[in-house]
């Protein structure tokens, strides 16, 4: 047979040419899907830059207690800035050459372990520490140092400070903005050691003998120690104020590298081994690789061929049903002599049939009939088929029963 | 998708295991993708496929048919082809689906037997296509509408009763039984007398004029009309038995036709409800029982009333001369009271009517159930609902229409033995 059939002896013919209105319907799926993924993604990165940290002086903290302005510049201005919350990553950049490292915030979280590996790392270079306003957490990292105590409790320090020492990046500076803590020298006239920026101001009383300040550096320890006092003079909010940014940046970019570190509770606690971690890596790939198999095996079993096949079916009425629906109202509604009646016309009609009488024959006549027929009491005859009248449905069911009995005995 | 694709991805866990790792897991599902979705666009299109559907013979109820699908390769390229034939579950497919390969320009043909589980015209559903190429791991899919549907008559089990009532017929013809004058028979011929013949029919004026003693024979009445109504409403979509009231209906239809054409009367079938749904004509026909089953297969009931006004008009339209009519409808009360008594004067006027009905074998069982009060109420309702029927069949008789009531099985056989009582009697 050629391709050409004749149509019109051999039935209706296709082609698979789909039109376009179908295609686009198809191809709507996939569209649907493409917009519906890609809003998911976005709103997952819009969700996880939401979340970015609020701690102050975070170095990504872009919020006014942040410090990613500062951190920010310094790149902007060739220092290289290795930010890290993770103790080992600190320690190993800190042992590089030409190095800074600063605690902007959580001193106090570290053990005295954690402070001796960073000193150890920092002292193989003599790479400069920066803490900012460590409080009371300083004597962990050096015993050269330590908090002033305030001698004057009524004290109203003055909104800025001005240097008062010779250190040039404090004298660069000039002024800065005032902080609550002072910074001094445990054994006071070391020369080693420069203080600079103390509180003046109305009810001060500085002690020349035991200088305070809110800079402190330190380049005799084993490690070159500078205090940063206040922790504004680093933070986004406050940083372009006064001396501000040119103190901070002067300390920070005296190397061509700095490790900024923020400590956090917790983080360097190594997990106690689990039982995933004795199993070898290659079984956990084999069966992350399940998931895959799974998925296509989904695909493969999921797949219809062709739509299901679909059928106009005539219509079929139940027709017994309204029977049941009939005797049940019946029963409800206790119609025992309606039912009886029914039930003693059919057996007398029947009955009528098996004696050859014909429908004109009377009632008396036909129940004599049947009471001569079966030899049965005449008064019972009647009293099945006429006066009975049933007050339950036991009297029923047994005149029911005796009807069926005087129908069976009919020859 | 194919188990192919699996069994390529189940290999993928090779190289996953070998160089454990997010880079190496994402390459090999990278690698197997780009595989599956060029394997894919590589695959024929399905629409290079000619398609054409060929309904086979049409059958009764209960024996096998055939459908043909041509598949034509209008392209240059070799197809290997997934066919799925679907047509509607009630046709009874045996099978679906076929795999084969279509060379270029080839044509092949799928034929696929039936064996359908109702009455109608069965309609075919879409033809859908799945192509692959060599390597097959995904295969492209298209569904098509090729309209076609196979015909199943209805069954005409009481076929078997037919014998039977045509040995009664001629009986009644007297071709293998005396004949003799009487009512609904008519002058037939003159023949010779032979021993035995009825003394009563020598013709005596034949006789003296050819000195030989000649006999007239007679024959039943001929070309009589017969029309057959079926009421197609929602009373006749009542189940009944293993069918529906129509279904026996249709039967007995089909057994009064080929009854009454044989005997030479012509018969007509009007199928209605709300309005005419089929007619068939014994007239200028040379099988009227194929005819008649050729145009009552894509009738079904519908969930309407009856018109019997229009029902009535349509049967004094169809013949003008005396005629039986038979209507087979359901004896239900309100029906009959309100719609079908007061048309039934129109018609009687003019022809003799006869009312057929299906009664419900579950009826009987039902009325016969004793036990406790339940079933006794139920047996009440049964038979109050069988005395309705009786009823309505004496009021009927009362103003001169016989009427036929009896189960699916027995009707076509009661209501073909109405007709030849008719006939016998000359009430045709």
């Amino acid at each position: 047979m050629s391709a050409a059939i004749d149509v019109a002896t051999r039935g209706t013919r296709s082609t698979a040419a789909v039109p376009l209105s179908a295609r686009l319907r198809s191809a709507g799926v996939w569209i649907v899907g493409a917009v519906v993924v890609l809003i998911t993604v976005i709103a997952t990165m819009l969700m996880t830059s939401d979340r970015a940290p609020e701690d102050p002086l975070h170095y990504d903290g872009v919020g006014r207690e942040g410090m990613k302005a500062l951190v920010e510049t310094l790149r902007d201005h060739g220092t290289e800035v290795v930010t890290t919350e993770s103790l080992d990553a600190a320690r190993e950049a800190s042992a590089r050459p030409d190095t800074t490292l600063l605690i902007p915030a959580g001193a106090d979280v570290l053990s005295p372990g954690d402070v001796d590996g960073l000193t150890a790392a920092l002292r193989e270079e003599r790479n400069r520490l920066v803490l900012v306003d460590p409080g009371v957490s300083l004597g962990a990292f050096t015993d050269r140092l330590t908090t002033a105590v305030s001698d004057s409790p009524l004290a109203d320090p003055d909104p800025v400070s001005a240097p008062a020492c010779r250190l040039p990046a404090a004298v660069a500076a000039g002024d800065v903005s005032t902080g609550e803590n002072l910074y001094s020298a445990v054994e006071p006239g070391d020369r080693q050691i420069s203080i600079c920026y103390p509180q003046t101001g109305p009810g001060i009383i500085a002690d020349p003998s035991d200088p305070a300040g809110q800079l402190v550096v330190d380049d005799g320890g084993d490690v070159p120690l500078t205090v940063l006092g206040n922790g504004s003079w680093l933070s986004n909010g406050e940083i372009d104020e006064d001396g501000n940014a040119a103190l901070s940046l002067s300390t920070l970019s005296q190397t061509p590298n700095l490790v900024v570190y923020y400590p956090r509770e917790g983080t360097d606690v190594a997990p106690p081994p689990s039982t995933i971690d004795f199993v070898p890596s290659w079984f956990l790939a084999g069966a992350g690789w399940l998931v895959p198999c799974l998925l296509v095996l989904l695909l493969v079993l999921g797949r219809r061929f062709g739509p299901l096949a679909v059928e106009r079916l005539p219509v079929v009425v139940p027709a017994v049903e309204t029977v049941f629906g009939r005797a049940a109202l019946a029963e409800r509604s206790r119609d025992r002599a309606g039912a009886l009646h029914a039930l003693r016309t059919a057996a007398l009609l029947r009955i009528a049939g098996r004696l050859a009488l014909g429908p004109e024959v009377g009632r008396d006549v036909l129940l004599t009939r049947i009471a001569g027929a079966t030899g049965r009491d005449p008064t019972q005859v009647t009293w099945a088929f006429v006066t009975a009248a049933p007050a339950t449905d036991r009297e029923l069911t047994e005149v029911v029963d005796l009807i069926d009995v005087i129908e069976s005995e009919i020859p | 998708m194919t188990s192919r694709l699996l069994l390529l991805t189940l290999l993928g866990i090779v190289p996953v295991m070998l160089v454990p790792g997010w880079p190496s897991a994402l390459i090999v599902a990278g690698v197997i993708a780009v595989v599956a979705v060029v394997d894919w666009r590589l695959a024929p299109a399905p629409r290079l496929i000619g398609l054409q559907r060929t309904p086979g013979p049409m059958v009764r109820l209960g024996e096998d048919t055939t459908a043909t699908l041509t598949l034509v390769n209008d392209s240059p390229r070799r197809i290997r082809l997934h066919v799925r034939d679907a047509w509607a579950p009630s046709a009874g497919a045996h099978s679906t689906r076929t795999a084969l390969t279509l060379d270029p320009g080839e044509t092949r043909e799928i034929t696929t037997v039936f064996t359908p589980r109702r009455r109608g015209a069965l309609a075919a559903d879409q033809v859908t296509l799945r192509t692959a190429t060599a390597l097959g791991l995904v295969r492209r899919q298209k569904s098509v509408d090729v309209p076609a549907a196979i015909r199943v008559l209805p069954p005409f089990v009481s076929r078997r009763e037919l014998p039977s009532k045509v040995q009664k017929l001629r009986e009644l013809e007297g071709r293998s039984a005396v004949m003799i004058r009487g009512m609904g028979t008519e002058f037939d011929s003159l023949r010779d007398y032979v021993d035995g013949d009825d003394v009563r029919s020598i013709d005596w004026r034949a006789s003296a004029r050819a000195q030989d003693l000649i006999v007239k024979t007679w024959r039943p009445e001929r070309d009589r009309r017969v029309v057959i109504v079926v009421d197609s409403s929602r009373l006749a979509a009542r189940r009944s038995g293993a069918g529906t009231v129509f279904d026996a209906a249709l039967e007995s239809a089909l057994l009064l036709t080929a009854l009454a054409a044989g005997a030479g009367d012509r018969v007509d079938v009007i199928v209605a409800d709300a309005r005419v749904r089929a007619t068939a004509s014994s007239h200028r026909s040379s099988d009227p029982v194929h005819d008649l089953s050729v145009a009552l297969t894509p009738v079904h009931p519908e969930l309407y009333d009856a018109d019997w006004e229009q029902i009535a008009a349509s049967v004094l339209a169809t013949s003008r001369q005396h005629a039986l009519v038979v209507v087979i409808t359901a004896l239900d009360e309100a029906t009959v009271a309100e719609e079908i008594l007061p048309v039934l004067p129109t018609l009687m006027s003019r022809h003799r009517v006869v009312v057929a009905s299906v009664a419900d074998p579950d009826l009987d069982d039902l009325a016969a159930r004793r036990g406790d009060a339940t079933e006794v109420y139920t047996a009440a309702a049964a038979a109050a609902e069988l005395l309705t029927v009786e009823a309505l069949r004496a009021r009927l008789r009362g103003i001169g229409v016989d009427s036929v009531a009896a189960t699916p099985e027995r009707l076509p056989g009661a209501l073909a033995d109405l007709y030849i009582g008719l006939k016998a009697t000359g009430r045709l």
